[in-house]
């Protein structure tokens, strides 16, 4: 892997464009070799509840769920902000695949060693 | 269905901008494996694009055809990061020389 990138992702159906678009470039970066985190918080963290993107599909783009598939499966980390996931009640045991719940310091470490981070 | 480009728009230069390699073009160029991505771009397109090139032997050539309208900005950056040698940059028709080492 050339480098780091992340992408924050902090929306989920109340902004699709916004959620869909973020992983995208997650894809791009990752299909540049560059070692890529997506970390969902605040509403994002929704999107990694098993069965909640599957009906996300925005005009012009690949499905949500077929995009985060993608991502997973291709090696990218996919990282979900614990206060966020607690606070609304959301099921640990129904993660979708690749997902894991980190706490503030897993995630200013990642940036910390020199990644550059867009959010959506 | 969807159309798996980015949202783009306008014309773009489909010139030959960011070939490398000496024999950018040459009739001789055998291709070990081609892709028609058809209209996919963007993330989508490269993060496939990836994975077909990490199946070839270092310095075989892949054929790919894209279609994007952001192909032409994006397939020679792409090949910057990855260390990949874009040889051919024709759109929608790409030749890649996959990077000598893994």
């Amino acid at each position: 892997m050339a480098g780091k990138f992340c992408v924050s992702l902090t929306n989920a159906k109340n902004d699709p464009d916004r959620a869909t678009v973020g992983f995208v470039v997650a894809n791009a970066a990752l299909g540049s070799d560059q070692e890529t985190m997506v970390f969902v918080s605040t509403e994002g963290v929704r999107l990694v509840e098993q069965g909640y993107a599957d009906d996300i599909a925005e005009e012009g783009f690949a499905p949500l769920k077929e995009l985060m598939t993608n991502f997973v499966e291709a090696g990218g980390l996919l990282w979900v902000c614990s206060p966020c996931f607690k606070k609304r009640g959301l099921d640990e045991t129904k993660l979708v695949k690749g997902a894991t719940i980190v706490g503030g310091a897993k995630f200013v470490e990642f940036l910390a060693s020199g990644s550059p981070c867009v959010t959506y | 269905m969807y159309d798996y480009s980015c949202a783009s728009a306008g014309a773009r230069d489909t010139s030959a901008r960011g070939v490398t390699g000496s024999a950018a073009g040459s009739p001789d160029d055998q291709p070990a494996d081609s892709w028609d991505a058809g209209l996919m771009g963007c993330g989508e397109l490269v993060l496939h694009l990836r994975g077909r090139l990490a199946r070839l032997a270092p310095g075989e050539l892949f054929e790919l055809t894209a279609h994007d309208l952001g192909a032409p900005e994006d397939l020679p950056a792409w090949c910057r990061m990855t260390g990949h040698s874009l040889r051919v940059a024709a759109h929608p028709r790409y030749l890649i020389s996959r990077r000598m080492d893994n």
